[in-house]
């Protein structure tokens, strides 16, 4: 057996003279009493002995029982220290931008879990191994089993805290491929074992072999409202933009923010967004935003929040060349022509089905209202509009049905060629509808089969479409100019020039910590060390000391006052029937 | 001092037992000696002018010719007084101090009698601060006198005698009820106890004790303190049967003295419940008694 701790023992020789003193005081310290008009009668004249008072004598045998229960527990930890084998450690660190948050306090998340690092590393004993594997945006190994704990501390202290979580699952497997490296080194010995030290805000704990314990970082008493969306999209196609923004909030109550909307850091709105304690708020703004290569929100908020990562939030804006496009209608006054006209990026020209195609044309989209004389030239995109598959140059699907007064059942709302677009309600004369094959996707669909599908051929997308616009109230509605605006977007390769930033997951900005059910761990392991349980014991028996002092006197107090209360009520008794009796004698006399 | 508020609102179905008629100046529904205004007739007397000519027996006049005037008999309220001891020695009891108990019976005594719009005056004096006085005539009342219970806390010593004769006055009250440990020299006992017996028609003593009194732990030597006098003695360990002997003759010389004065004596544990308080002790003692007559 090891010897104990010094610290140990000096705390136990402080606890004695505590006792005795506590004991002493309580000897000496008269008791208090409503009156001694009574115990006048009773007193007596002198000192009271030294061996007065019984009760500390059994005081202090339970003093001395619990110290014996102290040793027996000191020398079981004391033997299980002998038996223990060497254990490696793999510490999976979150450094998702959660791990940002201050909460109240003045360190961030990541600092304090840093510091759980660091008593995690204190805690190992000669021959243990640690890594180091991290989490947030991406997964990787910072350092590998090794008994060089500070170069795992240096790592850990240079990290800073980014991107989501939701690549954690794939950190803890990648954790746990190293516990069974381990595993095989020491011939099948588990001796491994992984500490996630998370928030667990976004995190999710996969089926592992080696045993996972979740170190909890971070307090619920923080608040916060970061930006969790932010989207800049073309409107319509007279150069609005959608400007899709979504506040992600952790707060005590409802919350009015204040985020500005910014083109190129030039503001250009200020809106309000009344944000839930605790959820999301959506706000789509319509804004004319001037020519930039990015948009950006800025949270202005007079409180601080804890996580200052996701107050600001940059999107960049699709920026795309010239639209060739060739229009070959019939009518005389296309509606689809004027839909083109309006997107900026559009170049048009337009055709007449008689007339012949004009030749050495290189447009990005076709659109076909009418079949055209001729061939159709090389393109990448091609839409038609109610004419048969065969016109449209469809390789695969059923042949056409004419079906009169469909009725639209479901539409690829989700899809971007429909973004703003709704066909609830639309009537329409007639329509072609065709079963689509292998390599079509139905856009559009009724009853009776695909009204518009897209098929994917070599080198060329289709859009087929079985009705024309024109014949029906579509046309009537901004929906189709969105559709065509969303057709040209589709055509026209648009690029995104620069990053975004900032926008985080919802899972981030709500940063409420998660405490990931049946694996966590509300402290650190106990350390191997012998001095710290044996500190946590001492003062857990002094503790213990102190309670069973009290429930004693409380136990052998009530037990007595029942017997007393018992034989006072019947001398109570008694007393009254003596005094009847007396009373009724007197009567009779 | 605290008070279970909750628990007034049970002492509406009782009402005062009034053993004597009523003789307060506030218009109520008990008999009072007065001849005066009223629905019962009571006598006739002769006309002396003044009088009000609509109470002149005409029939008697026009057949006799001697003018009578009819006389009924008054209704008047009881007039109830509680007086709270608030010296520090009440502050002790268990499972409740005794000014707690002392403060609960007064308010569950004046919720009955303000239920039937009798009068109460509530003193609370003994202790060291001024003595105090709260007054009530009906239901709207009650939160004074609750309010003067529940901000009096019993601390220090002082002349409970003087302090209740000194917010009573001189008139007499229909009842008072002394709530007290009675904790006091007898010589200044038996001086309270005349003092309020003269100054009402019928008294109760409601002598609140704890288990500080009754059933005191002397198993052992100590040295005890008095709270309010500060006066230290030493007591021999094992000393109860003594104690119990001196507890028995202090409790006979009290009871004896009440029955000497006509005073209505109770013994109240700070364990028992007013619940048992009202519809046991006072209901035997003829404090209270139900409002339709019934047994409780």
């Amino acid at each position: 057996m090891s010897g104990i701790h010094p610290l140990a023992w000096g705390l136990l020789a402080l606890l004695i003279p505590a006792f005795a003193a506590y004991l002493w005081q309580k000897r000496i310290e008269p008791r208090r009493v409503p009156s001694v008009l009574i115990l006048r009668k009773i007193a007596v004249d002198r000192e009271p002995p030294r061996r007065g008072l019984s009760r500390p004598r059994h005081l202090l045998s339970f003093a001395l029982v619990a110290a014996a229960i102290v040793g027996g527990v000191l020398a079981v930890v004391d033997l299980r220290r002998e038996d223990e084998q060497p254990n490696d450690l793999i510490i999976v660190l979150d450094t998702s931008a959660s791990m940002a948050s201050k909460d109240t306090g003045k360190a961030t998340r990541l600092e304090k879990a840093v510091d759980q690092v660091r008593d995690l590393l204190a805690s190992l004993h000669t021959g243990d191994r640690a890594a180091l594997v991290t989490t947030g945006g991406e997964n990787a190994v910072r350092v590998g089993l090794t008994e060089d704990y500070g170069s795992i501390l240096d790592a850990a202290k240079t990290l800073t805290a980014s991107g989501t979580s939701d690549l954690s699952s794939g950190a803890i497997e990648l954790a746990d491929g190293l516990c069974g490296s381990i595993a095989s080194e020491r011939a099948g010995d588990d001796t491994g074992r992984i500490v996630l030290v998370s928030d667990g805000v976004g995190v999710s704990i996969p089926k592992t072999r080696c045993p996972v314990e979740h170190l909890h970082v971070g307090s619920d008493d923080g608040t916060n409202v970061g930006i969790s969306e932010l989207s800049v999209r073309e409107a319509d196609g007279l150069g609005q933009q959608e400007v899709h923004l979504t506040l992600t909030a952790s707060l005590l109550g409802k919350r009015r923010v204040e985020v500005a909307i910014l083109a190129d850091k030039q503001v250009v709105d200020l809106a309000t967004v009344d944000v839930p304690a605790n959820g999301s708020a959506e706000r789509l703004l319509r804004l004319t935003l001037p020519p930039g290569s990015a948009v950006s929100a800025e949270i202005r908020q007079r409180e601080p929040d804890a996580l200052a990562l996701d107050d600001i939030a940059v999107v960049s804006r699709k920026e795309g060349g010239a639209v060739k496009t060739l229009l070959v209608t019939a009518a005389e006054k296309s509606f689809t022509a004027e839909a083109l006209r309006l997107h900026p990026r559009v170049e048009l020209t337009e055709v007449k089905n008689t007339d012949a195609i004009p030749s050495g044309l290189t447009p990005d989209l076709v659109v076909l209202e009418a079949a055209p004389t001729g061939a159709i030239p090389a393109t990448t995109h091609l839409v038609a509009f109610g004419l048969a598959p065969d016109v449209a140059g469809l390789k695969s699907g059923s042949a056409a049905t004419k079906v009169d007064k469909p009725e639209i059942t479901r539409w690829a709302y989700n899809d971007p060629l429909f973004r703003y677009v709704d066909f609830q309600g639309v009537r329409m004369p007639t329509s072609l509808v065709v079963k689509p094959g292998d390599t079509q996707r139905t856009l559009v669909e009724s009853e009776q089969g695909a009204m518009a599908l897209i098929e994917k051929q070599e080198g060329r997308d289709v859009v087929y479409v079985g009705f024309k616009p024109s014949e029906s109230d579509l046309v009537l509605r901004v929906g189709f100019v969105n559709w065509i605006a969303n057709l040209v977007e589709w055509s026209g390769n648009a690029a995104t020039v620069g990053e975004q930033s900032g926008v985080l997951s919802a899972a981030e900005s709500a940063i409420m910590p998660i405490e990931l059910a049946g694996k966590n761990v509300t402290e650190r392991k106990p350390a191997k060390t012998l001095s710290q349980p044996i500190w946590r014991l001492a003062l857990y028996a002094a503790l213990g000391l102190v309670v069973l002092e009290v429930l004693l006197q409380r136990v052998v107090g009530s037990r007595r006052d029942i017997y007393r209360r018992i034989k006072g009520w019947f001398d109570d008794r008694r007393r009254r029937r003596l005094a009847e009796e007396a009373e009724d004698a007197g009567e009779v006399a | 001092m605290r008070i279970d508020r909750a628990s007034l609102s049970r002492c509406l179905e009782l009402k005062l037992h009034a053993g004597a008629p009523a003789v307060s100046q506030h218009q109520g529904n008990r008999r009072s000696p007065q001849r005066g205004r009223g629905v019962e007739f009571a006598d006739y007397r002769t006309y002396d002018p003044g009088d009000d000519i609509r109470l002149v027996d005409w029939n008697v006049y026009l057949r006799l010719g001697i003018a009578l005037v009819k006389q009924f008999t008054e209704e008047r309220s009881l007039t109830l007084r509680i007086a709270v001891d608030t010296s520090e020695s009440m502050a002790f009891g268990a499972p409740k101090r005794k000014a707690d108990q002392a403060a609960e019976i007064a308010a569950a005594l004046s919720m009955v009698a303000l239920g039937q719009r009798e009068p109460v005056t509530l003193v609370c004096a003994g202790g060291s601060i001024k003595s105090q006085r709260a007054r009530a005539v009906n239901l709207d009342g009650m939160a004074d006198l609750v309010t003067l219970l529940e901000r009096t806390e019993p601390a220090g010593l002082g002349d409970l005698r003087k302090g209740i004769v000194a917010q009573l006055g001189v008139t007499r009250s229909d009842r008072l009820v002394l709530l007290s440990d009675l904790l006091m020299t007898d010589a200044e006992r038996s001086d309270l106890l005349r003092a309020c017996a003269a100054s009402c028609h019928d008294m109760t003593v409601i002598h609140v004790l704890g288990p500080d009194e009754l059933t005191p732990i002397l198993d052992d030597v100590m040295r005890v303190i008095d709270s309010e006098t500060g006066e230290e003695l030493v007591i021999p360990g094992g000393a109860t049967k003594e104690y119990q002997k001196a507890l028995d003759a202090w409790l006979g010389s009290i009871e004896a003295e009440c029955k000497r004065l006509g005073i209505t004596y109770l013994r109240v544990p700070t364990a028992e419940t007013i619940e048992n308080v009202l519809l046991r002790g006072l209901y035997r003692a003829r404090v209270v008694e139900h409002r339709i007559g019934a047994t409780p």
